[in-house]
């Protein structure tokens, strides 16, 4: 799965992250790194983009980057 | 004796409250005003402490040196071109780890840096506060409490920088363990004589670096890029991202403040904010809210400063004998800058609004919220900023277009932002719509910004489709935490907007004034001034909306500055008046309330002012984009006041 | 016009003459490359930034 079929309170953990180069150096810039934990906080009324907390940060991604992150759901 | 001079440049991620902090260390001896959040350009401020002249630099809020963004190149070129004394690396305690990512690049270009820790007020409320002591222990670097709202922490701060400047330490270079494919890589670059930061530079940016790379190192670095690439899944980037985060939290594990279990930041405030089907709501009501106040709380002191500018002219009335020195005082000077000085409590609240709405982070989810409607009509997310901006002065805000690189993208956004309204249009709409419209005229100031925002969406929607796209640029945006606005930077922010409106109204409009003055009065003893021939000549046009000649020259002398229109308006139909009351009464008499909406309209949507003009033609470099700037202009202005004047007339 | 006096007539070309080099100043510093206060934006953000964006 990836990060945009990430439902409400869904915790999930970052797996890999594909995609362009530059949208991987902006990602990994921010901190956005393989193994953290990821929640979807907010959505537009459109879907797209949505907000996602990331560790101690709020990161708004568009559908079209948020399909790049792959992710699995946490157990805990 | 001379004091000695010592650079010190200030570098933090975005957020991090360093324009604060800057603001705090230089006092009001800075050279430039900014909007919060869009340090593009550098800012400079000096203090004298303990006779060492310090000159701080505002380096570009970023997230990593090694990254090929405007804002990141700025502030990599300038470390590395110009090396400034000393690096006072700004971090936010509340997220230490990608804040110390940024330091850990510092360390290993061994730039000398003193470390100030901002935020810990919000980090203890959060119970993450770091240990000052143990971290300098552990990065072997000063690191100092900061809080950029209040002074409290300063002196320690200073004494730092000082005692540091003085001793000029030479940091040893941080050496980060990386993965053992990405060290081979780096071994294999310093052997083409690469230091071992640039060839981790080199790696993380992808050659993308300030320092000179000769061809055969290029090509190594593109090999070894691909070769990185192919052993692991991930990119040199992520690789040596991985690295430096694993290094940071060896660190916080050693200091004892351990991160494993990451809590979520989350805030009530975002639950109604960022509601999926409240956020919008919202946002509209706020922005309603904001200009109903802009209107109501403004009209006290403006009537201040009114009776003030009444008793002025009355004073130069009685004292100054019968003649043109009288005329030109009380007619020309005292109606026109008094005209447009009554407005400046409009736009301090109105710049006051918006800087909360930055500096407290609701801009960034007002961005997130219009993201769609934005990519629809083909603009960047990173156009919100410069649009924004463009409420104030739409001068520095076609110039913030320069952080969007797609070219397509950026050259709608310096299109449309002439739309936005800028402060220098408010005191028009201030004016009829309380006159026409005195209970609604905060909604009519809504409206009327409203439209303008649709106007400019509307233009991009149809430029997106005729010019084509070069290629798509990623809009990824951290959510800043909320924050309380900190009252210095609040106050330094407005001030410096006052003091701007203020000088236009030293210069542009005192001149604009004089030379109304001069048209209206002149010839003497004939039956119409040049300035009422002038407006004769062309009130044709301008007929089918409504509007006379005086309001044709007011809208003529607006490509100037946009403030002359009021001061104009004010000049005109002022002569003979003492006050505001008679200005109002005189347009009362004079307008149709239909018309004085069309006013506002063709106000808000036409030609840009000469400064715009010029700006727009130097950041397109052509004159063929300034042209089409003034043609769509005035067409949509005439062509939107006809509509409204036609439409309202069967209203009102 | 014969009746202004020479006060009235010192007044008109002060005016004159302050309107004419004002205006052609701010004119010149408008359409040239820098940005000032007498070209409408005083103290702008953007005015110190350097003359060649990046265009990648």
């Amino acid at each position: 799965m990836t990060l945009i079929d990430v439902a409400k309170k869904q915790t999930c953990r970052i797996l890999a992250i594909k995609g362009p180069d530059n949208l991987r150096q902006r990602l990994t810039a921010l901190g956005v790194l393989r193994g953290q934990k990821v929640r979807l906080s907010a959505s537009t009324l459109w879907g797209d983009p949505r907000t996602y907390a990331i560790g101690r940060q709020q990161i708004c991604l568009r559908n079209d980057d948020a399909r790049m992150v792959e992710v699995e759901l946490c157990n805990d | 004796m001379t004091s000695q001079v010592f650079t010190v440049a200030l570098l933090g991620n975005p957020n991090c409250g360093k324009t604060s902090l800057f603001n705090l260390l230089t006092g009001s001896r800075q050279r430039t005003g900014n909007m919060a959040g869009v340090t593009v350009t550098r800012r400079e401020g000096e203090r004298e402490y303990q006779g060492v002249r310090l000159r701080f630099v505002d380096l570009p809020g970023i997230y990593s040196l090694s990254h090929n963004r405007v804002e990141e190149r700025v502030a990599r070129d300038y470390l590395f071109e110009t090396p400034p004394d000393l690096v006072l690396n700004v971090v936010d305690a509340g997220n230490l780890s990608r804040n110390l990512a940024l330091t850990t690049q510092l360390l290993e270009q061994q730039l000398p840096t003193v470390i100030a820790l901002n935020m810990l007020d919000e980090a203890e409320s959060q119970g993450i506060a770091p240990d000052c002591d143990n971290l300098a222990r552990l990065l072997d670097l000063p690191v100092l409490p900061s809080d950029g709202r209040k002074p409290r922490y300063l002196d320690l701060l200073l004494d730092t920088l000082v005692e540091q400047l003085r001793n000029q330490p030479t940091a040893p270079a941080l050496e980060i363990a990386y993965e053992q494919h990405v060290e081979q890589s780096v071994g294999r670059l310093t052997g083409t004589g690469l230091n071992r930061w640039q060839a981790v530079q080199a790696l993380e940016s992808a050659g993308d670096v300030a320092f000179v790379l000769h061809d055969h190192q290029r090509d190594l670095l593109q090999q070894e890029v691909a070769q990185l690439e192919s052993y692991h899944d991930d990119s040199a980037a992520q690789l040596i991202a991985e690295g430096r985060y694993g290094y940071i939290h060896g660190l916080m594990h050693n200091s004892g403040s351990d991160h494993d279990e990451i809590s979520f930041a989350e805030h009530w405030l975002d639950s109604v904010v960022l509601n999926r089907w409240l956020g919008l709501p919202v946002f509209v009501g706020l922005l309603w809210l904001m200009f109903e106040t802009t209107f109501t709380l403004g009209a006290y002191p403006a009537d201040w400063i009114d009776a003030a500018v009444t008793l002025l002219g009355q004073w130069l009335a009685a004292g100054v004998p019968d003649g043109l020195l009288r005329d030109v005082l009380v007619d020309g000077l005292v109606a026109g800058v008094g005209g447009v000085l009554v407005f400046l409590p409009n736009v301090v609240l109105l710049f006051t609004f918006i800087a909360i709405m930055e500096q407290s982070g609701y801009m960034a989810r007002a961005a997130f919220l219009t993201d769609r409607l934005m990519s629809r009509v083909g603009l960047h997310g990173k156009a919100f900023v410069p649009l924004v901006m463009g409420f104030g002065c739409n001068v520095p805000a076609i110039m913030a277009t320069r952080t969007i690189e797609e070219p397509r993208a950026r050259l709608i956004t310096i299109l449309i932002n002439p739309f936005m309204s800028c402060s220098a249009r408010l005191p028009v709409y201030v004016l009829l719509a309380g006159i026409f419209f005195a209970d609604q005229a905060g909604t009519v100031l809504f409206g009327i910004y409203m439209l303008g925002i649709l106007m400019a969406f509307t233009v991009a929607a149809i430029l997106s489709r005729k010019i084509p796209a070069q290629h798509d640029e990623s809009f990824i945006m951290e959510l800043p935490p909320w924050r309380w606005p900190s009252l210095r930077s609040l106050a330094l922010h407005v001030w410096d907007k006052a003091g701007d409106f203020l000088s236009k109204i030293g210069s542009v409009i005192l001149v604009g004034s004089l030379l109304i003055w001069l048209l209206q009065t002149f010839p003497q003893n004939a039956d119409q001034s040049f300035l009422e021939q002038l407006g004769h000549l062309l009130a044709p046009l301008f007929a089918p909306l409504g509007l006379g000649w005086q309001e044709t020259v007011a809208l003529l002398s607006g490509f100037i500055a946009k403030e002359v229109i009021a001061a104009t308006l004010a000049v005109v139909y002022q002569a003979g008046e003492q006050d505001m009351a008679g200005l109002q009464a005189a347009l009362l008499a004079g307008l149709a309330p239909a018309a004085g909406l069309a006013l506002m309209v063709f106000t808000l949507l036409y030609m840009p002012c000469l400064a715009t003009i010029a700006v727009i033609r130097r950041e397109t470099g052509s004159w063929r984009w300034a042209m089409v700037s003034i043609l769509l202009g005035l067409v949509l202005a005439w062509g939107g006041a006809f509509l409204t004047y036609q439409i309202g007339s069967l209203f009102f | 016009m014969g009746d202004l006096s020479w006060l009235d007539l010192i007044v008109l070309a002060v005016v004159v003459l302050v309107i004419l080099t004002w205006f052609s100043r701010f004119i010149r510093r408008s359409l040239s490359a820098g940005c000032d206060k007498s070209s409408g934006c005083a103290g702008c953000s953007g005015c110190d930034t350097p003359d060649n964006p990046s265009n990648s």
